[in-house]
């Protein structure tokens, strides 16, 4: 498994100076740690190629990103936005992955009518459903139930892909992250 | 690229704000129109009715364009931000330029309708219709929505707030306050032509009609300058 290597990385925004000094992911399901504020998402995105940073950041292969944000558009249906979507490039199995999320029922209903959980398996479904090597994800739990949680779990596990998660929570990831990696 | 746009952006409501700013226009083109006056007299004053037909449907027109294309603008760029979901599979490059192509293919397909719709709604109703002045009129109605539409985009881009597009409303309408009919383009005074070098109107001018005040190419360099300004400003600020 070939490595991320971080290497003096800094971001400043215009009230605030994101700073990680070196960092080497490793595993293949690894998890980005830290408080709120602490860079997470700003080294998820720049690892994305999302923004601009001064430092060095060594990646091997294609990455798919899923924000925290439902930043999805409006007044369009669920199966409506993923057929859009896979019109873009070469997509894995989507009815499989619509049944292992418990989507398939919601596929007619306007997204922004989902839940906040149903739109977090939605923005994962649309990030996982393009073959990459490596997916990068921001909060995907957040507003998640625990049924929903194992059924992405499960994917992460079966998959042959590289998955680097940030979270403030630790706990939920205890039983699938190989490597952990704190950040201040 | 452009279709994704297109069945991300083309949703219900898109298509009911932009049948109803024609059906607006349709209902105005019918009233100012002067139907109900007695034919004769519509024939007798011909010149005098159709000039004041189109000099009152451009006006309207106008304003009403300007509020679809801030409307437009504010749904493309602000409302919508599914960058996210599609730069994992394409270039920054490639996103912005189809975006602002498929609003420019919008906004072109609303001025063209209405155009049809100004032009031939006097044709039935009426014994007068000016072609010539109209035909003219086209070109520069569809530079008109395509200056702002540019405008808006490169300022949503660039400043990422809703407040910058009131801006630009605001700037129009005191350009069209200040706007004098049937004047010479040297006589306009000095304060309508500052600020027609930002926020450009058509006007009626007595010695060539309906032009800009500095002229359609200043308008299309303007034009294309924000466009690159736009597609150089989202390249280079973060997602």
């Amino acid at each position: 498994m070939k490595k991320i290597k971080i290497h003096f990385f800094t971001k400043q925004y215009k009230n605030h100076l994101v700073q990680v000094n070196d960092i080497t992911i490793q595993k293949r399901l690894s998890l980005i740690h830290g408080k709120n504020g602490s860079g997470k998402s700003t080294l998820l995105k720049a690892i994305a190629g999302f923004i601009t940073f001064e430092g060095d950041i060594h990646i091997n292969g294609t990455t798919g990103y899923s924000s925290e944000m439902n930043v999805f558009p409006h007044y369009v249906k669920v199966l409506d936005f993923i057929n859009a979507m896979a019109s873009i490039e070469r997509t894995r199995d989507i009815v499989l992955l619509l049944q292992l999320l418990s989507l398939e029922e919601k596929v007619d209903e306007y997204i922004h009518h989902l839940s906040k959980g149903m739109k977090a398996k939605l923005r994962f479904l649309v990030m996982y459903m393009f073959e990459k090597d490596i997916y990068l994800l921001d909060e995907p739990f957040s507003g998640v139930d625990q049924e929903s949680i194992q059924q992405m779990k499960h994917i992460m596990q079966t998959s042959s892909s590289r998955f680097l998660i940030a979270s403030h929570l630790i706990e939920e990831f205890e039983d699938i992250a190989q490597e952990v990696i704190h950040i201040d | 690229m452009i279709k994704l746009h297109n069945k991300l952006l083309a949703n219900q409501i898109m298509y009911y704000v932009f049948a109803s700013f024609m059906f607006l226009i349709c209902i105005l083109s019918i009233i100012f129109s002067r139907f109900y006056i007695e034919e004769g007299l519509l024939q007798y004053n011909q010149l005098y009715y159709s000039s004041e037909y189109i000099f009152e449907i451009i006006a309207f027109w106008k304003l009403l364009t300007l509020v679809l294309t801030l409307y437009v603008i504010y749904h493309t760029f602000y409302v919508n931000q599914y960058d996210y979901f599609i730069l994992k599979c394409t270039t920054k490059t490639i996103f912005i330029v189809t975006k602002l192509l498929y609003v420019i293919m919008q906004m072109l397909l609303y001025v063209c309708i209405t155009w049809g719709i100004i032009t031939l709604i006097p044709l039935f109703l009426t014994p007068y219709v000016q072609f010539q002045t109209m035909v003219a009129l086209l070109p520069k109605m569809c530079l008109f929505a395509l200056y702002y539409a540019s405008l808006m985009s490169y300022l949503l881009v660039v400043i990422k707030h809703f407040y910058s597009l009131l801006g630009i409303m605001v700037g129009y309408l005191i350009v069209f306050l200040l706007s004098d009919y049937s004047i010479q383009k040297h006589e306009v005074s000095l304060i309508y032509a500052s600020l027609n070098t930002l926020f450009i109107d058509i006007n009626q001018y007595s010695e060539i009609g309906y032009d800009f005040l500095f002229g359609s190419v200043y308008a299309l360099s303007f034009t294309c300058l924000f466009i690159i300004l736009c597609i150089k400003a989202y390249i280079s600020t973060d997602t």
